[in-house]
């Protein structure tokens, strides 16, 4: 038995073959215990596909295409919450990276050492607080104030007619695609920004000191080698944003307004599949209604796993 | 020298721009603190605690909504622990560079970001359809299901920090591979174990949207885990969407309880795990 | 205090000492703390134009610090102060406020004759290469170009120019000259750090200072960069630090002996590996510690 064999932990397992029957069951516990990862993942699938077939079955390609979401006649067409669900997604992340960029840099380039632990940390746990608290927030604070502060002024000042006041038209009430958006932004904030700041500090000092060394300004430093040197987990942590904006359920529900029409402006209320479903599946007493929420679910849980895959592939290959 | 002066100027715009980000963040976040703290504070009476919640225009507590919670919770952990130690076990001591290995190691990944919600449904679909009923069982095994990936992440993280001389030692003794990691391995990583649990445990004890449809809600205490049971999250939720005063202070100081629960939980797995790293 | 401010005249214990008028830069009573804890002491350094300067020493002697002085890179870090001056042809670049209270604090009454308050462009002039190469993540080509393009607006033509002969000047043109387009971080360790040099080149600098730039490398490599670094010389200023004596008896004309953050000796590769004048250096060269 040679150290060299010792040290390589895959072989271990061969030169210390489970003897006794009680090692093999201990084996075999921790075996089926990550194998319910699998056992999870995959009952998750086919639970929602087949709780969601009858309403695939009954509208067909229709349920994505139309908007028509009735559960009196029980029509059901997604096509309103898919959308809304995409178009807060995105619009949290457009309103979120840019932000969440400037806080990681400042944090690893510009901010005075005594000041950027505890920010970091702060950010973290921030990252932390459920959503819950940040829908009650959105709903009694960021609404009210959204509405009085600016949707009216814009519906008082700006022309419906012209192209910026289609974009603003709708109830002035607060509840509406961009608070919904402004909140999600929120939430995924402090997570991007802690996640950035440790992968912006993997770039290893003697690169960034080269690219100073050349007489780089912070800006360019940051721009043209140190975000390239983390391209790739970058975009992975914001597909990882993206995912949870995407399925993010309580904090859009309190504050979208729940219609499941297509929105026509960002201050149109309007719903995401997740706020669809919170809000309806208790209630729904037809199964054909409960099938349709599941078929949603189904849907969402498409959309999302994609987005995982790619960012865990893309993050994967860092480590 | 003046695309030098443009350069130094892009440069002091992006300082600033950075700084004004993080000033943004800060405050904003300070500001949803600060709200919760105005709104919340003041409703935290003894009563909170010892009495039930209340019918609209009554006075009452969220005795039935915190128990409810913490029993859910507690429960959650429970088969969360044990399953995520034992998964992140195999994974880190037993599968080694196995392609099944690999593969569980991404999907449990992929699921510790799976929608809550949809983990909710999956419950529903599996545990409250085909028992014709809401119980707070479901109610946990939905939140198990949410933490088990985290506690399995975190352990395999942590006995993969673990030295191989370490297992070579006990090995070397004579013992099992089995009898090592229980009896060394576990030990030496016990820190970090403990983390993966508060992390996890900090991840349920504000999860709302799986309870919809799992334990859905009680208004009344109870500890049967075969009955509905009512939560902080989804009683903060009833009672924030209602239009009763009373009921919004009540969500309040809800609001409040779980943020602070949370953040010291927080605090306390980041407190262990700089001690674990020592 | 006049005598704080004399280091050509302490020089002349050493033995032959670059003239002054050749002086590219030089650095003069150098004090460096981590925070509180002080790791050089009294430290000058004068480097002779179109020469190559060498500093030994023993591991965690100040010498990799007191050339990460020489362009202000330590500044990067809140917590790192230089007192002192470092004259870049005869003008100070050590003129940030810092530095200057300290100075105020340790009784220096000098008059700062300041270079300019522009660090990137102070840096431009002083091209550092490090121990381990630093490719950026960007072709072959961007990372030649990359210091150019900060500083000055040249056309592609001119670029085209510029990157062929700095990579020329690194003895790097014939081995990439087909691959421009590839990533940097394709090649292999000694062609990276090359690389590194001719990045550094390509923006025209007076001096280059080059922090263990072999110690990474095999002995092929090494052999290539020495040669380059001999015929760089005609050009420009070199400092390097190195841990391999043998290389620094083979390419250096003034070899500085550094120990514990003192500068122990100062003079002529020659003279200094002939007959060290401390016994501390006399030591060092025949390996009884270090």
């Amino acid at each position: 038995m040679s150290d060299s064999a010792l040290s390589q932990p895959s072989r271990l397992n061969r030169l210390f073959p489970s003897g006794s029957f009680g090692e093999m069951i201990f084996r075999s516990l921790c075996f089926s215990a990550a194998t319910l990862t699998l056992v999870a993942m995959a009952g998750i699938i086919v639970a929602l596909a087949i709780g969601g077939w009858p309403a695939f079955k009954a509208f067909g390609f229709n349920f994505f295409l139309s908007s028509e979401w009735n559960p009196v006649s029980e029509v059901y067409g997604a096509a309103g919450p898919i959308i809304g669900t995409l178009i807060t997604a995105f619009l949290a992340l457009l309103l979120a990276l840019p932000l969440a960029i400037g806080i990681s840099v400042f944090l690893v380039e510009f901010c005075p050492r005594i000041l950027a632990r505890p920010i970091a940390v702060a950010v973290e746990l921030l990252a932390g607080i459920p959503s819950i608290v940040y829908g009650m927030w959105g709903l009694f604070v960021l609404a009210p104030w959204f509405a009085h502060y600016i949707q009216f002024p814009l519906l008082i000042h700006v022309s419906p007619d012209t192209w910026l006041g289609k974009m603003v038209a709708g109830v002035p009430n607060g509840a509406n695609i961009l608070t919904a958006s402004l909140i999600l932004a929120i939430m995924i904030l402090p997570y991007m920004a802690s996640v950035f700041r440790e992968l912006f500090l993997t770039v290893p000092a003697q690169v960034r000191e080269a690219a100073y060394g050349l007489g780089a300004t912070p800006f360019e430093v940051v721009c043209s080698v140190i975000i390239p040197y983390v391209k790739r987990g970058l975009i992975g942590v914001i597909m990882l944003g993206l995912g949870r904006a995407l399925g993010e359920t309580m904090a859009v529900t309190f504050i979208i307004g729940n219609t499941h029409s297509l929105p026509h402006s960002l201050f149109d209320s309007g719903s995401t599949i997740a706020s669809t479903i919170a809000n309806e599946f208790t209630e729904a007493t037809s199964e054909m209604h409960s099938a349709a929420l599941t078929a949603l679910g189904l849907v969402l849980f498409m959309i999302t796993f994609m987005v995982l895959i790619m960012a865990r592939l893309l993050i994967g290959k860092r480590s | 020298m003046s695309s030098n002066l443009k350069r130094r100027f892009i440069n002091k715009v992006f300082v600033a721009l950075c700084s004004l980000s993080t000033l943004l963040a800060v405050g904003m976040l300070a500001l949803i603190l600060g709200s919760l703290i105005v709104n919340g504070a003041g409703g935290l009476h003894l009563s909170v605690f010892t009495q039930d919640q209340p019918s609209p225009g009554m006075s009452g507590g969220l005795r039935n909504a915190i128990i409810g919670s913490i029993a859910m919770c507690v429960v959650a952990m429970i088969i969360a622990v044990v399953l995520g130690i034992m998964a992140g076990t195999w994974l880190s001591e037993y599968s080694r560079n196995s392609k099944y290995g690999q593969a569980i190691h991404f999907l449990n990944d992929v699921l510790l970001s799976v929608p809550s919600i949809l983990v909710g449904l999956f419950v529903y679909e599996i545990m409250v359809r085909p028992f014709h009923g809401f119980s707070a069982f479901a109610g946990a095994v939905s939140l198990a299901l949410l933490a088990m990936p985290i506690v399995t992440r975190t352990t395999y993280d942590m006995l993969q920090l673990q030295p191989n001389t370490l297992r070579e030692a006990g090995m070397g003794l004579g013992a099992s591979q089995g009898l090592v990691i229980r009896s060394i391995i576990w030990k030496a990583a016990a820190p970090g174990l403990l983390t993966g649990g508060l992390l996890g445990f900090a991840r349920i004890s504000g999860e709302t949207a799986p309870l919809l449809f799992t334990a859905l809600g009680n208004q009344f205490l109870t500890l049967n885990m075969t009955e509905p049971m009512g939560s902080l999250p989804t009683t903060i939720f009833q009672f924030a969407m209602s239009a009763y005063d009373d009921w919004r202070n009540l969500a309040w100081v809800g609001a409040l309880l779980i943020a602070m629960a949370v953040l010291t939980i927080n605090i306390l797995g980041r407190v262990m795990t700089r001690g674990g790293k020592r | 205090m006049t005598n704080k401010d004399n280091t050509v005249e302490d020089l002349e214990q050493f033995i032959a000492p670059p003239a002054a008028e050749n002086l590219n830069l030089e650095a003069r009573n150098l004090d460096f703390y981590y925070g509180t804890h002080q790791t050089l002491f009294n430290v000058s350094l004068p480097v002779e134009r179109n020469k190559i300067t060498a500093l030994i020493g023993p591991s965690g002697c100040g010498k990799s610090t007191l050339l990460r002085i020489l362009n202000r890179i330590y500044a990067l870090y809140p917590q790192q102060y230089a007192v002192g001056r470092v004259l870049l042809d005869g003008k100070d670049i050590l003129t940030d406020h810092d530095t200057l209270t300290r100075l105020k604090e340790r009784g220096d009454t000098v008059t700062l004759d300041p270079l300019g308050d522009d660090i990137s462009q102070i840096r431009a002039r002083i091209g550092m290469v490090f121990q381990k190469p630093t490719p950026f993540p960007m072709s072959i080509y961007d990372n030649v170009a990359y210091g150019v393009r900060l500083h000055f607006n040249k056309s592609r033509q001119e670029l085209d120019q510029i990157v062929e002969r700095s990579l020329h000047r690194a003895a790097l043109w014939d081995e990439v000259k087909d691959k421009l387009k590839e990533s940097g971080l394709s090649l292999s360790g000694g062609q990276q750090q090359r690389l590194c040099v001719a990045r550094g080149l390509a923006v025209e600098p007076e001096v280059l200072l080059l922090d263990e730039p072999a110690s990474a490398l095999d002995p092929v490599s090494t052999a290539r960069l020495e040669e380059t670094l001999m015929e760089l010389k005609k050009d420009l200023s070199i400092v390097i630090v190195t841990h391999n004596l043998q290389q620094a008896a083979r390419i250096s004309d003034y070899t500085g002996f550094m120990y514990l953050g003192n500068m122990i000796e100062f003079c002529s590769t020659d003279r200094l590996f002939a007959r060290p004048k401390t016994r501390r250096a006399r030591d060092y060269l025949t390996g009884r510690f270090g």
